[in-house]
């Protein structure tokens, strides 16, 4: 923690090209027990890359161990970097000042994450004057042009409005306009637009298209909606149980699913468009495991209808997967851990899967 | 069931009293301090079938299952149960409310923790005093529910669960069976659903569905199903009801309401769901139409739409100076097909 914070917190900036977030065999543990389990993931400056997940899959304590907001009944071990930086090396003070330059956070919850009492226009203004050392006026001259950046209409009036009297859509927008406002290499999304209409939600994914365009910052954006992800990411990685069990291009994810998990979700998808109305669902039976620790095997075999006997004796490793990859399957086969992105020194990251059975391309 | 049937339609296979829709809403409305959650609305629910209310918040949809469970009274129109309209009095309202089940969106809201299974399981038996008299049961009426409760469980596929656990054992998920288990316990005629599956996990909510659906087929339920979730409606409903601020929009056959939206909002609301595939999006691409200026006053009075236009206007990319001082009525067409709109979109 305190072992030499000055040289670490001197990282490069945005500007460099080290990646938006560098995440190496990250663990979070809550009593002994893991819920985030070796995961290893890398977002690009630019790139978004969506972390798909369902309850308890450890997709929130990933992202909350990435900004260093764990609370702190938690055990986090495993190397984050963001935009070179290290948090996690920071004593807590400084970790919080250099926070707000390096991550944006977007909250599913609008309404608990703005201050209840001060105009919004006050908590943008805020940012300036604390990371920018803008006087008062500037500051609040600043916050409208980010509200206006969010496509809020008549920004001056709304920078005067408290949290409560604004839309769910309008809270969430922002949301999006504080954790930009200091142009941060990275963004975290967590779940954004999952208690909001399906029209606020087109506008906010509309929004945020556009933002990213503007400012090339990386963005981890957490769902349980594969609609969403088809609609944003490049990168997409599917965690079940504490641990990604796939990752890869989002389209050729989308297009051809190696971990029978993720190809589940796509069909649960897919058949609620295209299904006959009134006949059953395609469904995956079972439901996600409890928290647990030293479960031998894959922890999905329970409701696989690929599982062997392998299945539940060996856990499957991360391993390169794709249909044109060969080699690099081979190789990946002999390593033991999650981490086999940093190694390959090919521009595109290898597509990975965590299967003993992957779905192979016909 | 053998009562006289003098017209003679071949075409209605669930018998005479098919004709009469289980429930109805027939011209409602209702107001919370002068403001219309609902706007006349006009509904009927054909025994054996779905009906789907699509719609996002504020549309009313929730009002019009707190209506059809006699929580509420309508302000003006009336709701009919198997042709007679709903009682007025709490105490005539009971032997109704047998008849209406529900299932709520948050299965860890609608279960009691302190309770056990076999109680809450049972609770409708107890309510409703279908379990002999309270006190004269004794061991005999207590055996008689467990097995009763068990075997709804092992319907609701809780085949292994405990008479004497707690919620708190359960996913969202178990809970969400749960629930469904307590629902059916009464053999109701219809049940409601409201959101059942939006605070479930996506590999568990097709699970739920298929629950709904089983139930449906099996014991000839009616389904009123409310949900702002397009494509799952439009999958599980054969009647879809577009409903906005308030008003129903547009109806008809749900595969057709789903493909060929008749009214502008349907259509932008299908547009609103977010792609199936990375190399097909389209939300990010275009600034989809905006809710309209965002007034920093809440959404509580910029929600409601003037009575002398239509709902969908101040948003509509079709809309005239027509659509701003009249209301459009709500016409039906040959096909079955039913919008509020002057301008239409094509129905091929």
């Amino acid at each position: 923690m305190s072992a030499g914070p000055a040289t670490t917190a001197s990282a490069p900036g945005p500007a460099t090209r080290a990646a938006a977030l560098e995440v190496e065999s990250l663990r979070v543990c809550y009593a002994g027990l893991p819920a985030v389990d070796d995961v290893s993931l890398r977002v690009e400056p630019g790139q978004v890359a969506a972390l798909i997940g369902e309850t308890g899959s450890g997709k929130s304590s990933l992202a909350l161990g990435v900004a260093r907001l764990l609370p702190s009944s938690a055990v986090a071990t495993g190397r984050v970097r963001i935009a070179g930086a290290e948090l996690a090396e920071l004593p807590a003070r400084q970790a919080r000042q250099r926070r707000a330059g390096l991550v944006g956070y977007i909250a599913q919850d609008a309404m608990a994450a703005l201050n209840p009492v001060l105009p919004v226009g006050q908590q943008i203004g805020e940012l300036f004057r604390v990371h920018r050392g803008l006087s008062r006026g500037d500051a609040s001259h600043q916050a409208v042009q980010e509200l206006a950046r969010v496509w809020i209409d008549r920004p001056e009036q709304v920078a005067h409005a408290y949290p409560h009297q604004l839309s769910g859509g309008m809270r969430q927008r922002v949301m999006i306009a504080m954790a930009m406002a200091l142009s941060p290499p990275l963004l975290i999304a967590d779940e954004p637009t999952t208690a909001l209409d399906v029209s606020t939600q087109a506008e906010i994914l509309g929004l945020v298209g556009e933002l990213q365009a503007q400012t090339g910052s990386g963005i981890l954006w957490i769902t349980h909606d594969m609609g969403v992800v088809a609609e944003l990411a490049d990168w997409v990685a599917v965690m079940y149980a504490g641990r990604i069990v796939e990752q890869g291009p989002a389209r050729d994810v989308f297009e051809h699913a190696m971990h029978p998990y993720t190809g589940g979700l796509l069909r649960t998808r897919q058949d609620l468009r295209t299904g006959r109305p009134g006949t059953p669902l395609y469904q995956i039976d079972g439901a996600p495991p409890a928290l647990s620790a030293g479960r031998p095997g894959c922890a999905f075999a329970p409701r696989c209808l690929r599982r062997t006997e392998i299945c539940a004796e060996r856990r499957p490793e991360l391993v390169a997967a794709g249909p044109a990859l060969g080699a690099t399957a081979a190789q990946g086969a002999g390593t033991p851990a999650a981490g086999t992105v940093a190694p390959t020194p090919s521009p595109e990251p290898p597509w990975l899967a965590a299967c003993h059975h992957p779905e192979v391309s016909s | 069931m053998t009562a006289p049937a003098p017209d003679i339609k071949p075409d209605v296979a669930a018998g005479p009293v098919g004709l009469v829709p289980v429930l109805r809403f027939e011209s409602v409305s209702k107001y919370y301090r002068g403001v219309a959650a609902l706007d006349d609305v006009t509904l009927a629910l054909p025994r054996g079938t779905a009906l789907g209310l699509v719609g996002e918040s504020g549309s009313g949809k929730t009002t019009c299952v707190r209506l059809a469970l006699g929580l509420e009274r309508p302000s003006s129109g009336r709701l009919t149960f198997d042709g007679a309209p709903y009682p007025h009095s709490r105490r005539r309202l009971r032997p109704l409310r047998r008849q209406v089940g529900f299932v709520l969106q948050d299965p860890y809201d609608s279960l009691d923790p302190r309770m056990q299974l076999r109680d809450i399981v049972s609770e409708p038996l107890r309510v409703h005093r279908l379990r002999g008299r309270v006190n004269g049961g004794g061991d005999r009426s207590r055996r008689d529910t467990d097995q009763r409760v068990t075997q709804m469980l092992q319907a609701v596929g809780l085949s292994g669960a405990a008479l004497d656990s707690y919620p708190a054992r359960y996913s969202g998920g178990g809970r969400q069976r749960i629930a469904i288990a307590r629902a059916l316990m009464t053999d109701p005629a219809v049940l409601l659903c409201d959101e059942p599956t939006s605070s479930l996990d996506v590999s568990v909510q097709a699970q739920i569905v298929n629950l709904l659906l089983k139930a449906k087929r099996d014991r000839d339920l009616s389904l009123l199903f409310v949900s702002h979730d397009l494509d799952l409606i439009g999958r599980v409903a054969d009647t879809l009801v577009v409903m906005y601020r308030g008003r129903v929009v547009e109806s008809g056959p749900a595969e057709q309401v789903r493909s060929r939206p008749r009214h502008h909002y349907t259509k932008a609301l299908h547009d609103a769901v977010p792609a199936d595939h990375p190399a097909r999006r389209r939300l990010a691409a275009a600034r989809y139409p905006s809710a309209g200026p965002a007034a920093p006053d809440g959404p509580a009075s910029a929600g409601r739409p003037r009575a002398d236009s239509c709902a969908f206007a101040d948003r509509c990319p079709a809309a005239t100076a027509r659509c701003h001082a009249e209301r459009p009525p709500l016409v039906t067409e040959a096909d079955g097909r039913s919008y509020a709109c002057f301008f239409p979109l094509a129905s091929n």
